[in-house]
């Protein structure tokens, strides 16, 4: 505890002002193995409960749930019967004034209020899980990122793969040498699962009892509800998700940004479907994302490693088969490769498999994550180690992530100021970086 | 008659009379070329070519005027659909000619056409030509030559048989663009060239869509049956007919047999290209938002889709990677390439990756330049060799037309467009079979190593129609 410099009590308790009275001890100071003594329990509370956040929740039932919040009660009915001591809430600002002791909050709501809910509970000094993408929006992210560095709490993001062992295979593979300086990678998914490229509903439907649409609504702009938007097909609609890219980008990505030692891109160029309903004429669409996109980042050299060229395909699309892929092996459903100067890897593995069986597996250098990831970031919140994928890691990565669909936005290739959040081509492309919220709502 | 113009017909060892002879018992044949007759200036009506045109409310139309305005009879015309503005107006615009719903029968009664015109939708491309080749008839079809790869290489082998002559509607490959982008590749303008990519703004039709369920009565004057012709039988529906029926796999070739007989025609003349090694396309998906279910798969091609062709090194040249991008899809903007500056043009466009620069050119050819543009202005521009086509891509017709008067083969006589349409109607056969890598076998047409692929190759005919 020393060696931090800093105890997890004067950690919390510098940030988080006067709000809550804290009572959590960590267990390297009880010294208690096994048993969890209450007083070791964090007291987490969750946003978002109809979809992903059911699971965080799950995985965090050793710690106590102290309060949960979906403002769809039709949808949140289910886990609010597994956690019958849990206060229940339709809106999280409520939520985190009236329960005082909460110490660290899982948000899982749909991408267009990540942002407003999760900042809310950094600011109170609580630690953080957001479902990935962090974000709905670059500058989003970035300030996020910036008030859990300020607030020094534990950060989380959702891209749960980022704790398992084939990340840091491919990591190790990769540094060790195995195919040599990597110029050229690729990631893709399958999704949109859901409709894409289409145009707003016209018909407005009653709001159906339980939801508050308006809170659902939060800081995105007015509009009627719809089916179509909730529950989980807010993904595909520009107002309110991140599309495909959005989606599986921070799953996918990850591997490559952690294992080539990404940061900013340089610059992002993007060309999607385009949609036609009446002969000669294609719809411009500012409502949702394309059916199929495919994004190109270039990303510069860092240190002795030479620049990338980084493309995503989504919607059916993919990568080129590499030649060394042994004929009657498929691509899968989503995937990365890795060209590099000496070979070749694909979702994790040097082919031909023939040289993934001769290679001499590199000596583990990166700690493993042994349980959740959730549980990695309890850990955290506890006073271990920043979580594995904490916002200086995936702040970044959403950034990167998020950029692609202000270059499928603009429709042009856009050049890059990372450190400056500033695209230096197209001045009105800027303006897609983030957006004006809704009256009421502030970061 | 010249004595330059003896030794040309000398040359090609056969009158054209004897050539058209040699193929035909059908039609009494009238046309003596002006070189016989010794005749300069205003054409006498013996000179002139009797057309007909198979299909006239799209680029049909178009096509006949070319040929009107060289002074050529046009004297039938056909069309299953006489209601169609467009058919109106060509039909007005030819009150001689005789006008008929079926070219079956036109051919039959109409005696005297010496040269038929075929603008039909796709799927009905080969059995119209191949009628008129079988009676000694030369002809125009449009792009793509067929729909199918076992049709343009049945379609090549009876014009060669037959020894009509020919032409695909590609237009581009008369331009002085495509003649131009030989020259400076042949030239070693940007050294050896692996890698091509190519794109279009198309398809400007709903593509990845399902097949509608209405079955709205057949708009008078409209004979579906025949419009259908060798294809499978479903109801009429607007979604088909008229133009939209190239989204269509039963009718059509999509955004790519569409354009890329356009676009990739440079790529396949300067590159000395036949047959790819192998296919691989990769399509986008529609959400139908019921489950996870996805629409219009293999009823029309994608909305968006990316192929990559496989050519072998042919003599000094490389093997090379030809990678085709439509329904928005683009290749990477090359960094030659100056800031605001379009990647080729509104319809699409040519880059060519050579080991020591880039070429790019728009659709059909256009534009053809060295990027960046001081490469192009640097570059000492080797000796046109080529021969010229009078009017260029505004000559196409015209040059059909002196093919069929016995000049030499028209500029993409199927000879040429035959195995070009091969291997672009080929990579429709990857777009329904994706995320493969496709072995082709060209010379025997099929795929070594996936059977469902090759059922596209050559599908069964309704009953009634044969080629």
């Amino acid at each position: 505890m020393k060696s931090n410099g800093i105890s997890r009590r004067d950690f919390v308790a510098g940030t988080a002002s006067a709000i809550a009275g804290f009572t959590i001890l960590p267990r390297f100071v009880l010294g208690g193995a096994g048993f969890k003594p209450p007083s070791e329990k964090l007291n987490i509370a969750a946003v978002g409960i109809g979809g992903m956040g059911k699971n965080n929740v799950k995985a965090c039932e050793g710690e106590n749930i102290v309060a949960l919040c979906d403002v769809d009660w039709n949808l949140a009915g289910s886990v609010f019967q597994n956690y019958p001591n849990a206060k229940k809430y339709k809106d999280f600002r409520k939520m985190l004034d009236e329960v005082k002791d909460i110490d660290a909050v899982v948000v899982a709501t749909p991408d267009h209020t990540h942002a407003v809910i999760a900042m809310t509970a950094i600011k109170m000094g609580k630690h953080v899980y957001v479902q990935k993408p962090l974000t709905w929006s670059v500058e989003e992210a970035r300030k996020l990122t910036e008030a859990a560095r300020q607030a020094k709490v534990a950060t989380q993001m959702g891209n749960q793969e980022h704790s398992g062992e084939d990340i840091r295979v491919l990591c190790e593979l990769v540094r060790s040498g195995a195919i040599g300086n990597v110029h050229e990678a690729y990631a893709w998914t399958d999704r949109p699962v859901w409709p894409q490229g289409i145009g707003r509903p016209v018909t407005a439907p009653v709001i159906p009892e339980g939801l508050d649409w308006d809170t659902w609504l939060g800081p995105a702009p007015v509009r009627p509800y719809h089916p179509a938007y909730h529950p989980f097909s807010w993904r595909g609609w520009m107002d309110f998700g991140t599309g495909a890219l959005g989606d599986m980008g921070c799953h996918k990505i990850d591997y490559i940004f952690w294992a080539l030692k990404l940061g900013h891109p340089t610059s992002v160029e993007a060309y999607v479907s385009s949609r036609v309903v009446k002969m000669w004429e294609k719809v411009e669409n500012k409502e949702t994302y394309p059916d199929a996109e495919v994004v190109r980042y270039e990303f510069p050299a860092r240190g002795d490693l030479p620049p990338v060229k980084l493309t995503w395909f989504d919607g059916g699309l993919k990568p080129p088969r590499p030649a060394e892929l042994e004929k009657e092996r498929n691509l899968g459903a989503n995937g990365i490769i890795l060209i590099g100067d000496k070979g070749t890897i694909v979702e994790g593995r040097l082919v031909p498999e023939s040289r993934m069986k001769d290679y001499k597996k590199p000596a583990q250098s990166i700690p493993r994550i042994t349980g959740t990831h959730e549980q990695n970031w309890i850990d955290a919140c506890k006073g271990g180690s920043p979580a594995c994928s904490n916002f200086e890691y995936a702040g970044p990565l959403a950034e990167t992530v998020l950029l692609g669909n202000v270059a499928i936005r603009t429709g042009k290739r856009i050049e890059w100021d990372g450190p400056n959040m500033k695209i230096t081509n197209i001045p009105e492309a800027n303006e897609l970086l983030g957006r004006k919220y809704r009256e009421g709502w502030t970061l | 008659m010249t004595n330059e113009n003896v030794g040309k017909e000398k040359q090609c060892g056969m009158s054209r009379r004897e050539l058209l002879g040699s193929a035909v018992a059908a039609g009494a044949f009238t046309v003596i070329p002006s070189y016989v007759l010794g005749m300069n200036g205003q054409k006498p009506p013996s000179e002139k070519l009797n057309i007909a045109t198979i299909g006239v409310g799209g680029m049909g139309g178009n096509n006949t005027r070319r040929c009107a305005d060289a002074g050529e009879n046009i004297v039938a015309l056909c069309d299953v659909d006489g209601k169609l503005p467009g058919t109106v107006r060509v039909f007005n615009d030819y009150p001689d000619a005789k006008k008929y719903k079926d070219f079956r029968r036109m051919l039959e009664e109409t005696k005297n056409i010496d040269a038929v015109i075929v603008a039909t939708p796709d799927h009905t491309h080969t059995v119209a030509a191949m009628m008129a080749i079988k009676m000694g008839k030369h002809v125009y079809v449009q792009k793509p030559l067929t729909r199918t790869v076992y049709e343009a290489r049945k379609l090549t082998e009876a014009a060669r048989q037959y020894k009509v002559a020919s032409q695909m509607g590609n237009q581009g490959h008369s331009g002085e663009g495509i003649r131009l982008m030989c020259e400076w590749i042949w030239d070693g303008a940007i050294g050896p060239v692996r890698e091509v990519h190519a794109w279009t703004n198309r398809p400007v039709w709903a593509q990845g869509i399902d097949r509608p369920k209405e079955t709205p009565p057949i708009p008078e004057g409209f004979d579906w049956d025949l419009w259908l012709g060798p294809a499978p039988e479903r109801p009429y529906n607007p979604a088909y007919h008229p133009f939209a029926w190239r989204a269509w796999v039963d009718f059509g070739g999509g955004a790519l047999a569409d354009m890329a007989c356009h676009i990739l025609d440079p790529a396949f003349w300067a590159l000395k290209l036949k047959y790819p090694i192998s296919v691989e396309a990769c399509t986008s998906t529609r959400m139908s938002g019921e489950g996870w279910g996805k629409v219009g798969v293999r009823e029309t091609y994608p909305q968006a889709s990316i192929v990559r062709y496989k050519f072998p090194a042919r003599g000094k040249m490389p093997e090379v990677k030809i990678n085709w991008y439509d329904g928005g899809l683009m290749p990477a903007r090359p960094e030659e390439l100056e800031p605001g500056r379009q990647m080729g043009d509104e319809d699409g466009g040519v880059l060519f990756v050579g080991d020591k620069g880039k070429l790019m050119c728009g659709c059909y050819g256009m534009n053809p330049r060295l990027i960046p543009e001081s490469k192009m202005e640097a570059y000492k521009r080797p000796k046109k060799t080529l021969p010229r086509i009078k009017d260029g891509i505004d000559g196409h017709e015209k040059n059909w037309i002196e093919a069929c008067k016995g000049g030499p083969a028209a500029s993409s006589n199927f000879e040429y467009s035959g195995p070009f349409t091969e291997t672009v109607v080929m990579g429709n056969l990857a777009m329904l079979n994706p995320y493969k890598v496709l072995e082709w076998d060209g010379e025997n047409m099929k795929f070594t190593n996936d059977e469902t692929a090759n059922e596209f190759v050559n599908p069964p005919y309704r009953a009634g129609w044969i080629l």
